[in-house]
């Protein structure tokens, strides 16, 4: 790379540009403080063979991408696509991208409330951390109660959210709440492998291992009163959230894809700067096949996180005689993804290919794709934190449409290698921090809880507060965790 | 010979050593299922066969790994042993046909550590050097 590449333009204090220069086709913005943005251009310049900034400026030099190359206040590198990162691509000359979706397709965050108090929590606080901890499967070889066919598979496949609610899982009003309303058109399960499905035949309504869990969590403070209003969030309310993805499905698409798009990428002549941007033209056999692929992922995490909804209610049900029908979705949105949307280039409304990857649909007000009630106010955005630090409830705006193809952040994004958070914490020791800060942990592995160490991960404040000043996604609520299920 | 750990700052890095190339696939795989739990824990019990082919090492090698993520999910099972293993070349094809072994993952023996997602191929690398065979690959978990 040549090395001016990385002196970076400011354009407001929390805009930063990298000029188009070399292969680029557009430039690279990223939208971080001062300190970030020296941080990723200082580490381009020592080399590092793995870093955002480059991978900003790969992904600005594929063909038929709009506007810019974009990096949000979380980013970090990712999968030959930087994590935080969003690109555009034109139909009719751009690429669909493997890194730009990831492995685990559709992951995502579910937000429910409940009429609890912090009290009523606070009283029967073991029983419900047990009941949702035997209720909800999670950890590594974990299995749902749902046991497919592949032609229930490939129902799940394009039917997504509503075929959970049809197998008796959560309700109908729910997918008024997700993304897509739950199911997103033009899922082909033909284009899926009948390894993946077979990967998933036990694996609807669990929640995997990682930095994936279930949490109970009080809203801690109300920043947006208007939009929190329109959302159904009150301060002192108990809400859960569910951060999970695709699951096996998912995974394997993503592994079939990657040798699928190389081969591609070679067949085309597409640049290959960094192996996992491995990418195909949307307009050709392999793009349709991948984007169809892809869509069947989304439908399964969006039936995924269907499924434990209903697991979740029934297991307050259970713990505290709560009232399933009471539990209601406030919003699912998924943080790894690829769509077709309409937004604004240069005065005209275009279709576009946007890809986010580890970054969340951002839609400001007057977009049709939200619910009624969310419209006048712009769409929530659900960030997460660690166990032991706050989640956030942002919300979507014109300036995001405007500048970001109305795209936020999703998390704080990892400091620590995990190696070096299981030599420096302990799972247990982290259990009894937990715990002394008012957070009850249930989880299938304690190496896995070291590895998901508060220390081990950024600041999310930092990043929230960059979300939020950048005028892209403002505040709306904070989240601080009570309960906490982990894989 | 064998195989260790690299830091990577979001997943977990990789790297095996071998003086042969089928020695090298056991060891890159007994890194990966160090992953999930203590390979040494896991008794043979269940073998599942594997036949792989592919026209390069490197992507023969992200083919074994993966299969193996793959066969671990689809049969909720651990595996352990990986020396019957052999990688034969026919013409600019090579082949590998191996027998696995392990058994189904019980939480009450196997100490659990993080799934994983998939083998990328952020920095994938197979070389061979002085003899002696080197593999690097990040895994998502």
């Amino acid at each position: 790379m040549n090395q001016k590449q990385y002196d970076l333009k400011k354009v407001d204090k929390y805009t930063w540009e990298v000029p188009k220069s070399g292969n680029m086709n557009v430039p690279g913005r990223l939208f971080v403080d001062g300190e970030t943005a020296n941080e990723l251009a200082d580490e381009a310049r020592s080399g590092a063979d793995w870093n955002a900034l480059d991978q900003v400026i790969n992904v600005a030099s594929l063909p038929g991408i709009v506007k810019a190359s974009l990096g949000l206040p979380d980013i970090h590198p990712g999968y030959g696509f930087p994590i935080g990162g969003v690109a555009a691509f034109d139909p009719e000359d751009g690429v669909a991208v493997a890194g730009g979706v990831g492995f685990d397709i559709n992951c995502g965050v579910r937000l429910m409330g409940t009429p609890l108090s912090v009290t009523e929590v606070e009283k029967s606080r073991e029983e419900i951390a047990s009941s949702l901890f035997e209720t909800v499967p999670a950890g590594l070889g974990s299995e749902g109660e749902i046991d497919l066919s592949v032609e229930e598979i490939n129902r799940v496949l394009k039917e997504g959210g509503r075929f959970a609610v049809e197998r008796g899982y959560g309700l109908e009003s729910d997918l008024e709440f997700v993304e897509e309303g739950g199911r997103i058109a033009g899922a082909n399960p033909e284009d899926v492998s009948r390894r993946a499905k077979q990967r998933q035949f036990k694996q609807i309504g669990t929640l995997g291992s990682g930095n994936h869990y279930l949490e109970v969590q009080k809203v801690d403070e109300i920043y947006d009163y208007q939009a929190a209003d329109a959302y159904g969030i009150d301060e002192g309310q108990v809400v859960i959230s569910i951060h999970t993805g695709s699951r096996a499905l998912g995974h394997q698409i993503g592994q079939d894809y990657l040798e699928k798009l190389e081969d591609a990428s070679e067949k085309y002549g597409l640049p290959i700067k960094e192996k996992e941007l491995v990418s195909a033209p949307i307009d050709s056999p392999e793009g349709r096949q991948y984007m169809s692929a892809v869509r069947c992922g989304i439908n399964c995490a969006f039936a995924n996180r269907q499924a434990i909804s209903g697991l979740t209610r029934r297991a307050l049900k259970e713990a505290i005689g709560l009232d399933p029908e009471s539990v209601r979705t406030i919003y699912e949105v998924g943080h790894n993804t690829a769509k077709f949307e309409t937004h604004e280039v240069q005065g005209e409304e275009k279709e576009l290919l946007v890809h986010r990857k580890g970054s969340t649909r951002a839609f400001g007000p007057g977009r049709q794709e939200l619910p009624p009630s969310y419209r006048q106010v712009g769409g929530p955005l659900l960030v997460g934190g660690t166990m032991g630090t706050s989640s956030y409830v942002l919300r979507g705006s014109r300036e995001a449409m405007k500048r970001t193809f109305g795209s936020g952040v999703h998390g704080a994004g990892r400091a620590m290698s995990r190696k070096k958070a299981k030599s420096k914490f302990w799972g247990e020791d982290v259990e009894k921090r937990l715990n002394t800060e008012g957070i009850t942990v249930r989880t299938h592995s304690y190496p896995g809880l070291a590895e998901e160490a508060p220390g081990a991960y950024k600041d999310v404040e930092k990043v929230v507060n960059a979300a939020h000043r950048s005028g892209l996604t403002p505040k709306v609520a904070k989240l601080k965790p009570l309960i906490v299920i982990k894989g | 010979m064998g195989y260790r750990y690299l830091d990577h700052r979001a997943d977990m890095g990789l790297e095996a050593e071998s003086k042969t190339l089928e020695g090298l696939f056991q060891e890159a795989a007994r890194g990966l299922f160090g992953l999930l739990t203590d390979p040494d824990e896991v008794r043979t019990l269940q073998s599942r066969k594997l036949k792989l082919e592919a026209n390069n090492a490197e992507r023969l090698l992200y083919r074994w790994l993966s299969e193996l993520v793959s066969l671990r999910d689809l049969h909720n099972e651990l595996y352990g042993d990986f020396t019957e293993l052999v990688i034969n070349r026919h013409d600019s094809e090579l082949e590998l046909n191996a027998t696995v072994k392990g058994e189904k993952i019980n939480p009450e023996i196997h100490e659990l550590g993080t799934e994983v997602k998939g083998v990328t191929y952020q920095g994938f690398e197979l070389a061979e050097e002085n003899e002696k065979w080197r593999c690097r690959f990040v895994v998502d978990v």
